[in-house]
């Protein structure tokens, strides 16, 4: 039996045309073993759910620089409890106001990474969720 | 029992058609989990429904585009569609970038289209490993047609001729001349052939390029002639005739036994490479526990055996045991798994 390689999402969504960060962050997953399925740009919360149940990943990762972030998380929590999905953990990156970090933790984001994040920091971090998971079932 | 259970819980949930469960096993599959192999003994007896359509072409012609726009076009025929990616693993991280769906963008919300992505993970042939058991996965979760996308693929990666029913081989203008068309490999296996990117200039030359080589080359299907389509999937030219096409390649062999033939072909092939793993795995299992094995083959090692000679007495061993058994017996009788 293989060991699980870990699969992450990267994603965005709604109007937010810059993705510069997150295909930075991309590479860097996939530089540290990691399969990345990449979304494109301006998907809906909805499909971006959708996605993550279709490819089984370990974590989403979001990147947001539109602003938008309050209101469009909350609406990706709710399609992926729709699904009976909402145990994959959510990460979110991006430029997001330090005033904001409480109120993204409170609807269930596990940790957020403004600019200044090391790359170093993000992979360890996904690799920590995997283990203490312990594992796929 | 733990394992059991397992098994017998994922089958009944596929059946019940819960996308997450189907997801989850696929993972199982490239992780070689042995609770996929119990899943797959179990739904095994329900494939053989689907139509795998593989998609194949060197990299950058428009393969996922080109999906995206079958896909369009087969949910207007009511029909469901699954969807392989396969994108290469990195040889120095093991890591890959699975960007295939970023231009299937707007199917991700459809309910009766599945994608998955998979990496390569180490395999040569423009698949992965994984290909074949999660395209019969597809199949018993009722996907009336599963396209394949190969990796860009170049000359050499041709597995999908060995899985796929009908194989589009898709190029672009510019691609080559007529002597990079005539050479072996990509060209031999394709059932239709693509120009893609039929908006931009030199397409027609390229369609007559192709026509010109079709002429000269042998068929692989007995009579079908296999057609030469322009596409644009970004305007959506040609993508009905593409569809037509498809439709009637699957036609054509069904009508000429080839489709019987193509399965059994898989289907054998697919279980000799099962036998040849697990008689490997077998093997150095059994090398780790005897000594007088690891002797005997220690003396290839310090070139007192050859290894044919040695692989030979293998053979005549397992000859020789199974005579005795058909002695006594009336021979080996294939069973099925049982439903438990």
């Amino acid at each position: 039996m293989d060991r699980g390689i870990i699969r992450v999402l990267v994603a965005k969504m709604g109007l937010d045309g810059h993705d510069r960060g997150s295909l930075i962050v991309t590479q860097a997953l996939k530089d540290a073993g990691m399969e990345v399925i990449y979304t494109g740009l301006k998907n809906t919360p909805e499909a971006v759910a959708n996605i993550a149940i279709q490819e089984d990943v370990d974590v989403i990762g979001i990147s947001i620089l539109s602003g938008a972030h309050l209101v469009l998380v909350p609406l990706l929590f709710e399609a992926l409890k729709r699904n009976g999905a909402e145990d994959i953990p959510v990460l979110i990156g991006g430029v997001i106001p330090s005033p904001d970090f409480p109120k993204l933790k409170s609807m269930g984001v596990k940790e957020i990474f403004p600019p200044g994040s090391s790359l170093d920091s993000i992979t360890e971090y996904i690799r920590c969720l995997k283990s203490e998971k312990g594992g796929r079932k | 029992m733990e394992e059991n259970k397992s098994v017998n819980d994922i089958v009944k949930k596929i059946k019940e058609g819960h996308v997450r469960s189907i997801a989850k096993l696929i993972t199982l599959v490239e992780n070689h989990d042995p609770i996929s192999v119990g899943v797959i003994k179990h739904v095994y007896p329900d494939c053989g429904k689907a139509h795998l359509v593989g998609v194949t072409g060197p990299p950058g012609v428009g393969k996922s585009s080109l999906i995206a726009a079958l896909i369009r076009e087969f949910r207007k025929r009511k029909k469901s569609v699954g969807v392989l990616a396969v994108d290469p693993s990195s040889p120095f991280s093991g890591g890959a970038f699975l960007g295939d769906r970023a231009r299937m963008v707007e199917l991700s919300g459809d309910k009766d289209v599945f994608i998955r992505s998979l990496a390569s993970r180490g395999m040569a042939g423009g698949l992965s490993a994984a290909v074949n058991d999660a395209a019969d996965i597809l199949d018993v979760f009722g996907k009336e047609i599963v396209l394949i996308e190969t990796v860009g693929a170049g000359q050499s990666e041709v597995d999908i001729a060995k899985i796929a029913h009908t194989v589009l081989v898709v190029l672009m203008p510019g691609y080559g001349d007529q002597i990079q068309a005539l050479k072996a490999g990509m060209m031999e296996i394709a059932d239709i052939l693509v120009v893609n990117k039929a908006d931009k200039e030199a397409a027609d030359a390229t369609a007559t390029d192709l026509f010109v080589v079709q002429g000269l080359k042998s068929k692989r299907d007995g009579s079908w002639a296999v057609p030469i389509l322009k596409t644009s999937a970004l305007s959506g030219e040609g993508i009905e005739e593409l569809v037509e096409a498809i439709s009637n390649h699957y036609r054509f062999i069904k009508e000429h036994d080839l489709l019987t033939k193509k399965n059994r072909e898989r289907r054998t092939r697919e279980f000799l490479d099962i036998l040849t793993r697990q008689i490997r795995d077998e093997f150095m299992e059994q090398i780790e526990e005897d000594q007088r094995l690891r002797q005997w083959v220690q003396k290839i090692g310090d070139l007192e055996l050859d290894p044919y000679s040695a692989s030979e007495q293998v053979i005549t061993m397992i000859r020789e045991a199974r005579q005795r058994k058909i002695g006594k017996e009336t021979g080996p009788k294939p069973e099925a798994a049982q439903e438990s």
